[in-house]
């Protein structure tokens, strides 16, 4: 069915990179991993966008015609069954592509609610009709990969207001995850990881007593993916605050893809995040919108300075979720900052917020503990 | 009986979003179970002024407007009717923001008016949730149990898709009716032009924007003005325009609404004595940046010569813009009418 010379692409987001190159190329698939989204990834995607789409499509679309420039003809991308408009953003895609010309063809995965037959198909179409064995061995190496690599960022997020020259956490980082990228074997990725945990551990650090901690949460795409979100993870971090990020695709996984049994079940598994919503938003209303009103409440609860909120413009479940924040914000007593993203946003707009931000926040919090200390 | 009515409850009932699909519905649902629905009246400036203040800034025009009817309301009863409708077809689905309307309405009125929000779910085609709605409703009202059934059933009659079979019930009947053509009056076989020699031309977009003539600055009224007949996608029924979209798109649509207008407009392309597509969308709408996205690219494929227009509402609009580029089309149309 697929022809022997197809070159496949996907989107970018984040720690999904490396993590689906290993799994195709681990299954014999000539892959072409998209170039970093940079202004040209930008300016593609929106001129031939709807103009009203949010933000993820228009930089999907920007990959597809980067990646197509240099080679590639099969583009993997998701499905899904709404009410968020994710799952439908392939059927546009495939348009857009077939009225510009771009001999592309889409394989789409679509969750199997109405059973595994399509998915089935799709995968064996985009691997070449692997065996099933071949295919568990390589989703099995993608996900201790992607295990190791968001460990890596959480343990990034957690050190960065410590360091003791700026932007040597960001450093030993990038230089763990080109190890990682290397990686091809179990053995390897154990060995990649556990080298490059260490290389980071090994990073100077000062000690502090009361770093300001921020949640950041929203949105997926816009959480994974530093290049939409201006690195806003690492410039509070570089600003002094220690940050929880909210959403990992590792989480992501566990939640929607794990067998029942096998689902989180701690303080912020999505169960007991929708428990917390329910007063504020008590009905799934799709994408993350009903998470991100209970994680700030479980944020709020372990005592965080504040929770910054990512979301693209237009995005409807976060309009939802914004509108309970701004009760969640005041009931909890907790700062929160949203910010709607897209083509029109700046970085040193963002900067120059967030650093008003933390500003609020530690003065916040020094006033508060100076309070409650008398 | 005097009496009775004298210590009713008043429910007040928002004139927006699905108010203009299952508006009357929700009316008699409420009537059988002993409330006195309050509809608000048409939108006014001075509503949407209010809704703009209370909602997000980046909710869309016709949600802002919810919120303006919904504070007026709050003015003057203590009960809300915005029920939470997730699915009123198998396998579809409403936008995420009329998912959260009732949550977002409860956060923005005042803590004295409670807002009934039941369910409304029929995606799996029972309407075991609705005998629930109805439950919630009497719980307020003391309407005995007896008469939960058939308000239920009411309800589904009302909202079900698959059971509305003739078209513009419900949501036709509720607009002031001016250009409007009810498909009894259009030709048969929709071939040539409407009767009167005007020209006709589709009108798609979801009712809330269509028939609310105080949000879409009274567009159907000013199309008309202009010499044009409409036609909207109430024009069809639901069965028609559910197998005209699956015609239409590869992958089927699961959005209700969304549905409707794809389907809509695949048969006005289909229709030759359709002259021009207008397509109304309001600025920040999820499901209308894909769906009018692909109505365009695919009905252009099949009607290249087609003349269409996506006219995009936000609370920015102006009138003289809008006329402006209604009069253009309109020019447009009946030029090409006699080249």
């Amino acid at each position: 069915m697929m022809t022997r010379n197809a070159v496949v692409t996907f989107p970018r987001m984040g720690t999904a990179v490396p993590v689906f190159r290993t799994i195709l190329e681990d299954l014999g698939v000539q892959v072409l991993v998209p170039p970093e989204v940079g202004p040209a990834t930008v300016s593609l995607g929106v001129r031939h966008s709807p103009e009203c789409a949010c933000y993820p499509l228009k930089i999907n679309l920007g990959n597809y015609l980067e990646a197509a420039k240099r080679g590639a003809n099969t583009v993997l991308m998701i499905g899904g069954i709404g009410p968020c408009r994710l799952g439908y953003y392939a059927e546009v895609q495939r348009e857009v592509l077939r009225d510009l010309g771009v001999d592309m063809r889409m394989v789409v995965l679509e969750p199997p609610v109405r059973g595994w037959r399509q998915l089935a198909q799709a995968i064996g179409d985009v691997t070449g009709g692997r065996p099933w064995k071949a295919i568990w061995r390589a989703v099995r190496l993608g996900w201790l990969k992607l295990n190791y690599l968001d460990n890596l960022e959480a343990l990034g997020h957690h050190m960065r207001p410590r360091e003791a020259r700026r932007g040597s956490v960001s450093k030993a980082i990038a230089q763990a995850q080109r190890w990682m990228d290397e990686a091809k074997t179990f053995s390897a990725i154990h060995e990649a990881g556990h080298a490059g945990l260490e290389l980071l551990a090994s990073v100077p650090c000062h000690e502090i007593a009361d770093p300001v901690r921020v949640g950041v949460i929203g949105e997926i795409f816009m959480v994974l993916e530093p290049a939409v979100n201006m690195g806003c993870q690492e410039a509070l971090g570089h600003l002094g605050a220690e940050v929880e990020q909210g959403v990992w695709l590792s989480g992501w996984v566990r939640e929607n893809i794990f067998p029942g049994p096998w689902r989180p079940r701690g303080p912020d598994s999505h169960a007991n995040l929708a428990r917390l919503a329910a007063p504020y938003v008590d009905y799934s209303v799709g994408g993350e919108g009903q998470l991100n009103v209970g994680h700030t409440i479980e944020l709020a609860r372990r005592g965080f300075d504040g929770v910054v909120h990512l979301a693209p413009f237009t995005c409807m479940p976060e309009i939802v979720a914004r509108t309970a924040l701004d009760v969640v914000s005041r009931d909890f007593g907790i700062p929160v900052l949203t910010f709607f993203l897209d083509e029109h946003a700046g970085e040193a707009g963002m900067q120059t917020r967030l650093e008003a931000f933390v500003d609020l926040l530690r003065r916040r919090g020094h006033g508060e503990r100076a309070g409650t200390g008398s | 009986m005097v009496a009775m009515s004298s210590t009713a409850v008043a429910v007040g009932v928002p004139r927006a979003l699905l108010y203009y699909e299952f508006g009357p519905a929700w009316e008699e649902f409420l009537t059988i179970l002993g409330a006195v629905p309050v509809t608000s009246g048409a939108t006014t400036r001075a509503k949407i002024e209010r809704g703009i203040c209370a909602a997000l800034d980046e909710a869309c025009l016709p949600v802002k407007v919810a919120y303006g009817h919904c504070l007026d309301l709050a003015d003057e009863v203590e009960h809300l009717f915005v029920p939470r409708v997730v699915s009123v077809e198998p396998k579809a689905y409403s936008c995420p923001k009329l998912l959260g309307l009732p949550n977002m309405i409860r956060l923005a009125v005042p803590h004295r008016v409670k807002v009934l929000s039941p369910l409304i779910d029929l995606s799996t085609g029972s309407g075991g949730s609705l005998l629930e709605a109805a439950r919630q409703v009497a719980a307020i009202t003391g309407a005995p149990s007896a008469s939960w059934r058939r308000a239920a059933r009411c309800l589904t009659h009302g909202t079900c898709l698959a059971r509305r079979t003739v078209p513009g019930q419900g949501g036709a009947g509720v607009g002031r009716d001016g250009t409007k053509v009810p498909r009894s009056k259009v030709p048969a076989g929709g071939t040539g032009a409407a009767g009167d020699g005007r020209a006709r031309v589709g009108l798609i977009g979801h009712s809330y924007n269509l028939m609310d003539d105080g949000l879409n600055l009274s567009l159907r009224d000013k199309l008309g003005r202009l010499g044009l007949s409409l036609v909207t996608p109430e024009d069809y029924a639901p069965g028609e325009t559910a197998a005209a979209a699956g015609r239409l798109l590869s992958k089927p649509l699961f959005w209700t609404l969304g549905r409707r207008l794809a389907g809509a407009a695949a048969l006005m392309s289909d229709d030759p004595g359709i002259e021009g597509l207008v397509a109304l969308a309001s600025f920040g709408c999820g499901p209308d940046s894909m769906v009018l996205e692909l109505v365009e690219r695919l009905t252009r494929r099949l009607r290249p010569d087609l003349p269409f227009m996506l006219l995009t509402l936000d609370e920015h609009t102006g009138e003289a813009g809008l006329l402006t580029r209604l009069e253009a089309f309109a020019d447009l149309v009946v030029r090409r009418r006699s080249g």
